[in-house]
């Protein structure tokens, strides 16, 4: 009989250990589930202008005065606020950030004659392509919505700075001096203008 | 295929059923079925002979050089008179890996006055083919002692052999052009039978067991599939006309899987 009573008691107890396991696996595994990343949102606050020679694999942005207008390139540098940061600043987790707002319009002006069809202040957009990972005309980069793409930064972020390459794909008719003013739109209504220093191409 | 699949699984089945009937009346089984939940290891392709008559891209596309793992699981057999066999199983994770570099190397000597090409990210990088399909396979054991069995094996199937494309971009050296250079699979999915030869060793952990036995093994096999591929080449230099070319290939996939595997007989 005690020997009856010893094995249930075993049992039992092996039983009560299962639970427990299974307990712990499964609180574990909904834990995992509820720790995945968070998703923030920021908008652009201000952009910047910087020249750029694309001669090479990758462009030289810095004091360029002069390039060839068949590698000549605009590198437009956005300051980015983000919305709702993290409230911990000690946090140094990867997070994902997103655009909020979509992008309306992007032009280009040339502000000096650019050839015999566009006079100082026309708008040559059609002449740009943006380096984004694929050549996209400004157009299709803003119908293709890949000013939304998403960033995943480590930590604790107040602003950060995103960077949009526009590749010069006809050269100006003739050698002399250029600048461009570049014009954004997002749809929360908030326009950003600049202008690049003057450029000898 | 998929009729003489569910035929096979059916008769599987009956067969099956037949042998727990035999042991439930107490008579030695003629038939027991076997299971087989894992199996992985390695699959090493095979060099092919080189046809000079295909561009380089296609050429790195359609010999494929790069071990790659293998994996499979979830093979039923059934095992008459502890020595002659038939399996079903669906082979759902062979594939190897283009030697991408090939096409890399390629570029970079076609086109001297562009930087290192870069591979595109509007177009899908997937540099795997992989094959799936249905399997049987009919085999012999012979047992060489209390323990150790060697297994002839002789297996075909019918598999969906599937590719990705590659597309690059090239940027011209002291300008903004560029050509965009794509090679496209022209049908991503293609229909083609396979052959293998299997040689399976097993050591039997308890032969004497009345219920499951458990069978631990190492498989050494030998596979081949031929399939007919046909690609274009797109070359897409901004602000001139694409040039395209088209290529057939009967790509030969030959190689060996060594794989580490596991059965329980019933």
């Amino acid at each position: 009989m005690h020997g009856h009573g010893s094995y249930l008691y075993e049992t039992t107890r092996n039983e009560s250990m299962s639970v427990k396991l299974f307990v712990t696996i499964l609180a574990a595994f909904i834990c995992f589930s509820a720790c995945k990343k968070s998703n923030h949102y920021f908008y652009t606050r201000a952009i910047r202008l910087v020249n750029s020679d694309n001669s090479w694999e990758k462009p030289d942005t810095n004091n360029i005065g002069q390039v060839s207008g068949q590698s000549y390139m605009i590198r437009i540098i956005s300051s980015e606020h983000v919305i709702d940061p993290i409230k911990n600043k000690e946090y140094t987790e990867s997070v994902w950030y997103f655009q909020k707002y979509d992008l309306k319009a992007l032009t280009v002006r040339s502000l000096s004659a650019f050839d015999s069809t566009h006079a100082a202040g026309a708008d040559i957009s059609r002449y740009f392509l943006t380096d984004y990972g694929a050549q996209y005309t400004i157009d299709e980069f803003i119908s293709s919505k890949r000013i939304n793409k998403k960033y995943s930064l480590t930590g604790y972020r107040e602003d950060f700075s995103t960077y949009l390459d526009l590749m010069l794909m006809k050269a100006p008719s003739v050698k002399g001096r250029y600048d461009f003013e570049v014009r954004m739109i997002f749809d929360n209504g908030s326009i950003f203008t600049d202008t690049t220093s003057i450029m000898l191409l | 295929m998929k009729h003489l699949s569910y035929l096979l699984v059916s008769i599987l089945s009956l067969l099956s059923v037949a042998a727990c009937s035999q042991a439930e009346a107490g008579r030695p089984r003629d038939f027991t079925v076997t299971f087989s939940p894992v199996e992985a290891g390695g699959f090493i392709p095979l060099k092919t002979q080189k046809d000079h008559s295909l561009p380089a891209p296609v050429y790195a596309f359609t010999h494929r050089k790069n071990p790659h793992i293998h994996a499979n699981a979830f093979r039923v057999g059934l095992l008459y008179r502890s020595k002659y066999g038939i399996e079903l199983f669906y082979n759902f994770a062979m594939g190897t890996r283009y030697a991408a570099a090939g096409i890399e190397d390629y570029l970079a000597q076609a086109y001297p006055a562009y930087e290192a090409p870069k591979r595109t990210l509007t177009v899908a990088r997937d540099y795997k083919a992989d094959w799936k399909g249905w399997q049987g396979a009919v085999f012999y054991r012979i047992r060489l002692n209390g323990h150790l069995y060697l297994e002839p094996k002789l297996q075909c199937g019918f598999e969906t052999f599937s590719q990705g494309n590659a597309a690059f971009y090239l940027k011209e050296k002291g300008s903004n052009q560029f050509t965009e250079y794509f090679v496209n699979a022209d049908r991503q999915q293609v229909k083609a039978p396979s052959f293998h030869y299997i040689l399976n060793t097993s050591w039997m952990l308890n032969p004497n067991a009345k219920n499951i036995k458990i069978e631990p093994g190492l498989k050494a096999e030998y596979f081949r599939m031929n399939v007919d591929l046909d690609y274009t080449i797109t070359q897409s230099p901004y602000g001139f006309p694409d040039k395209t070319g088209h290529y057939s290939v009967n790509q030969a996939i030959r190689g060996l899987i060594l794989a580490l595997y596991l059965k329980m007989h019933y």
